[in-house]
């Protein structure tokens, strides 16, 4: 197998919250991303989602683990190289409107990447802006608009072609169509999926709504409280679900066309606060399934299928059947 | 009976010139237990519609006409001013931004316990018994203890069941819920879509459910309008309506939805954009972007029944069959 | 517990302040032009009774000694002797005080009881002609310079109406009932200008709450209109409203020292105002210690009230 494009390895996150205490974001978590794929990474709110792409893009510094490009940890990085990562892995954010400078023209915010880094002729930068926009559909009058004059869409249009002008291999998608109208939001993941093919993109697709990341994704990382707790194929994944959490999260998503409310797994109480993570397990709490052991002893990702990992004590008693199933 | 009838429902918004209108001949009945889902993107007027019922649009900037009854109680006079004795009016909103919406500076047990008394007139002790009893009866472990906390100590789903204590602390025959659950995680909306729905079924109570999900509607509703640049242009019965719309728009938003089983295939989208409120569209007003159009389209158009319980507001819905589209 | 340690934490942090606020005065003082040897010896006095004079009153110590000694005793609560007088400063002080923060307090009460109200009334009716009349006025009221409305206040309400008596005379110690009547007419010309900045501070701190989504809850429950604006709006508008209060203690405090003049009240301000004349050095210390403590004081509550009023501040 070839050298995954970006790599997490055991990587842990820590922020300060007052005093001496810390709340641990992202608790030893470990992808990949190969080349060509959409890896989905899905949660709730305070699962550590954001925070993780956020250490793998080098913005927030990590407190254990290694972050890897091309096989290489970037913590040795010199300048250059540094500089070389940065263009290679860019960022969509979720809010279209407070990403954009509003003092600033579209044209002037898509080509800002390229001004900061000096890049060739001011001719040359305007050129590749004025293309990345026309890539995203959005029209030549559009250039020299300021943000407030355009569309929810048009705005995060224009956020996406100023990702890409640095010709990035990897593309960062945080909730990037979280905030958008159904119709709206449909434009914009066929226009992902396009870019994508045309720009030869890798794509870390983030986001809380498992119909979008499963629509978009190859293959999906399920994060609970700042760990991964499943991790398999898009098929498999929604196919034969093999952790308690994530079969609760996925019959909680209200479906169109397949609506019963027998199938629905209604998970009791809330979202532990990540300051103080239960012991054990830490979706012990919730868990239907929980047991004595699942308050004492932290369980690892371990793969049960091929390609499909799930971190439950009790997956084999819980799944054996299902995953006999899904074998033969 | 009907519990509520609305009849020809217009908002504008602004004064002389700058008028624009938001809403147009909104009609709606709604029944005695009925939950309803009030669909639409943003700007189709759904929200302008609950805020009117519930007579908190401002009257300095914004005009009401038409006619709104509920449980035999008009919402307003003829001028579209707030009935006086609307206080004693069965109607109760939740809110969609459980963060804001409740006042930060008093505890949770005095916001409910001034809305029993003002509502109901309760005395305090009566007052605190029943907060406490609301509480628990949405679904909020130790409700005593929790009377004495202020809301930035509680969590988003927590909050919002106490926004649900205090619509509830109202009586209401007829609850407004405003996208409840859309500032919220999956699991705490499941949750809280439970929770809403068994609360309507033992007390009896109508629920008109304001939303953009469609996935929602189909869990928790039982009949569906759909609402587009301030007009009814779909309603029946849930599974029908999603099953095989009757109009365009309808369809459009769920062709539009993704799911792990369309992967790799493209979106079906809605070209164009909903027009702005105050353009005026000759005929229908989604036919600029409606995909099926022909020239009978720039007339005006009227809600035709499809069958006992349906109508839509499209000339070409009995002739077209839009369900194989929106597969 | 908690109360404690914030008086505690701001008590401390006012020492320096009041350090500081001293040593700026009193550095000014010595650079200004002037010698109080000669202010009390006269023009003609000798070289010899000079520096004996000097001596006397430590003026020929260093400069960082004579400050050292002198914060050193008022914070044992001596505040030295006048220069002019020989009396205990202290004495002067506590004597003149009382007529000012009557004073002041009065003034303060005018403020809010003006301002507080229209600036809700004006946050209710925005950009509505009552709205746009109260804030101009409010603007002008701003403008006005005190000592201006103090003398105009003393034309119509004492000379021509005589309503009120008209300046000097007020003595709390001898006619309590009759100095109070006497500061009405400067606690309104104190006053008034403080109200116009808080019907200002109110009526933005105002519209702001009563667009929030909670008032908007409380309106959908069908509370009144009085207790949506009076009890939920306002407390949460508590905070700008407090803090604006705390700035105009030290306003009225310094504006005492003009319209005390103009009114003839021997309080705190006037003390000062003469004791400059006179180059009475301690007395001028002790009043700007004095103000400088009340300031800190009320910075002190503001503080304290902050956390009462809002329970998300800990």
């Amino acid at each position: 197998m070839s050298t995954p494009l970006l790599s997490l390895e055991d990587v842990s996150v820590r922020f300060p919250v007052g005093g001496r205490r810390h709340v641990t974001a992202v608790d030893g978590v470990s992808l990949e991303l190969c080349e060509g794929e959409t890896l989905g990474l899905i949660g709730e709110s305070g699962s550590g989602k954001s925070t993780v792409a956020r250490a793998a893009m080098g913005l927030v510094p990590i407190s254990g683990g290694t972050v890897r490009w091309r096989g290489e940890d970037v913590s040795g990085f010199g300048a250059k190289e540094r500089r070389g990562f940065s263009q290679a892995v860019q960022m969509v954010f979720q809010d279209p409107h407070s990403a954009l400078d509003p003092r600033r023209t579209i044209l002037q915010s898509v080509r800002e990447p390229l001004d900061v880094m000096k890049r060739g002729e001011r001719q040359d930068r305007e050129q590749i802006a004025v293309k990345a926009l026309e890539d995203v559909g959005l029209s030549t009058q559009m250039l020299s608009r300021y943000p407030h004059q355009l569309s929810g869409g048009q705005k995060q249009r224009a956020n996406i072609a100023r990702a890409l002008v640095t010709n990035p291999q990897v593309l960062v998608c945080d909730e990037s169509v979280a905030a958008l109208d159904v119709a709206l939001q449909a434009e914009i993941l066929n226009l992902l999926q396009d870019l994508k093919a045309e720009y030869e993109l890798t794509v870390l697709f983030i986001s809380h709504d498992l119909s979008v990341v499963g629509y978009v994704a190859d293959r999906i990382s399920v994060m609970y409280l700042g760990n991964i707790v499943e991790n398999a194929t898009t098929e498999s994944l929604v196919g034969r679900s093999l952790h308690p959490y994530s079969e609760a999260l996925l019959s909680a998503q209200p479906l169109v066309h397949d609506s019963s409310a027998e199938r629905r797994i209604v998970l009791k109480g809330d979202i532990p606060s990540p300051v103080s993570p239960p012991p054990g397990c830490r979706f012990n709490t919730r868990c239907q399934f929980a047991q004595e052991g699942c308050r004492e002893e932290k369980p690892a990702l371990l793969p049960v299928l091929p390609g499909h990992s799930s971190a439950c004590l009790r997956v084999e008693e819980l799944y054996g059947e299902r995953r006999g199933k899904g074998a033969a | 009976m009907a519990l509520l009838t609305v009849e020809g429902l217009q908002v504008h918004f602004g004064h002389d010139e700058n008028q624009v209108q938001a809403l147009y001949d909104v009609d709606l009945t709604i029944e005695p237990g009925e939950i309803v889902g009030l669909v639409g993107e943003s700007g189709s007027g759904k929200t302008v519609t609950s805020l009117a019922l519930m007579g908190l649009l401002d009257p300095r900037s914004s005009r009401i006409e038409g006619r709104a009854v509920l449980d035999g109680q008009p919402l307003w006079n003829e001028r579209g001013e707030r009935n006086a004795a609307r206080r004693d009016v069965p109607l109760a909103m939740v809110f969609q931004e459980p963060m804001t919406a409740l006042d930060p500076v008093f505890t949770v047990g005095s916001q409910l316990m001034e809305t029993l008394r003002t509502r109901r007139g309760m005395d305090k002790a009566q007052a605190r018994a029943e907060s406490v009893a609301l509480l628990d009866a949405v679904g909020i472990s130790d409700p005593k203890a929790r009377m004495k906390a202020y809301p930035h100590e509680l969590s988003g789903g927590m909050r919002q069941r106490v926004m649900i204590a205090i619509a509830l602390a109202c009586d209401p025959k007829l609850l407004i819920a405003d996208e409840p659950t859309t500032a919220v995680d999956v699991t705490i909306q499941a949750q809280l879509l439970d929770l809403i729905k068994s609360l309507a079924r033992e007390r009896g109570m109508s629920v008109l459910f304001v939303t953009h999900d469609l996935g929602v509607v189909s869990e928790t509703c039982d009949r569906m309008i759909t609402m587009y640049a301030g007009r009814i242009v779909e309603r029946g019965p849930v599974a029908e309506v999603l099953g095989s719309p009757g109009h365009p728009y309808t369809m459009g938003l769920l062709a539009a939805l993704p799911s792990p089983g369309s992967r790799g295939e493209r979106l079906a989208t809605i070209p164009g954009r909903v027009p702005p409120p105050g353009t005026t569209v000759e005929g229908c007003v989604f036919r600029p972007r409606c995909p099926f159009a022909v020239d009978e389209c720039t007339k005006p158009q009227d809600l035709i029944p499809l069958s006992t319980a349906r109508e839509a507001r499209c000339i070409r819905s009995r002739e077209l069959d839009f369900q194989g589209v929106a597969r | 517990m908690r109360i404690f340690r914030v008086v505690g934490t701001c008590l401390l942090s006012a020492v320096p302040t009041l350090i500081l606020a001293t040593l700026i005065v009193f550095l000014l003082q010595r650079l200004i032009p002037g010698d109080p040897a000669v202010a009390i010896a006269g023009d003609y006095a000798t070289p010899e009774n000079l520096a004996r004079i000097r001596e006397e009153l430590g003026l020929d110590q260093p400069l960082v000694m004579q400050y050292l000694s002198w914060i050193g005793n008022a914070f044992t609560g001596d505040l030295g002797t006048s220069f002019q007088t020989g009396e205990s400063i202290t004495a002067l002080v506590l004597q003149r005080l009382p007529v000012t923060l009557v004073l002041t307090t009065m003034a303060l009460v005018v403020a809010v009881v003006i301002g507080l109200p229209a600036g809700v009334w004006a946050a209710q009716k925005v950009d509505t002609p009552f709205d746009r009349f109260l804030t101009t006025a409010a603007t002008a009221g701003i403008a006005i310079p005190n000592f201006w409305l103090g003398m105009m206040l003393i034309i119509v309400f004492a000379l021509t109406l005589g309503w009120f008596p008209g300046p000097g005379g007020v003595s709390l110690q001898s006619d309590p009932a009759q100095a109070l009547r006497g500061l009405v007419l400067p606690a309104l010309a104190l006053g008034l200008v403080g109200g116009a900045e808080i019907c200002r501070q109110v009526r933005s701190a105002m519209v702001e709450s009563l667009s929030t989504d909670y008032v908007r809850t409380h309106r959908a429950k069908g509370l009144t209109n009085r207790s949506i604006v009076w009890k939920h709006a306002l407390k949460n508008s508590s905070l700008p409203l407090a803090t604006i209060i705390g700035l105009q203690v030290s306003r009225l405090i310094g504006g005492a020292v003009v319209v005390e003049a103009v009114f003839g009240i021997s309080g705190i301000g006037s003390l000062a105002v003469e004791a400059t004349n006179q180059r009475d050095y301690g007395v001028i210390q002790a009043v700007v210690f004095v103000a400088a403590l009340i300031v800190l004081l009320t910075n002190l509550i503001v503080d304290v009230s902050y956390r009462l009023l809002d329970p998300r501040i800990s």
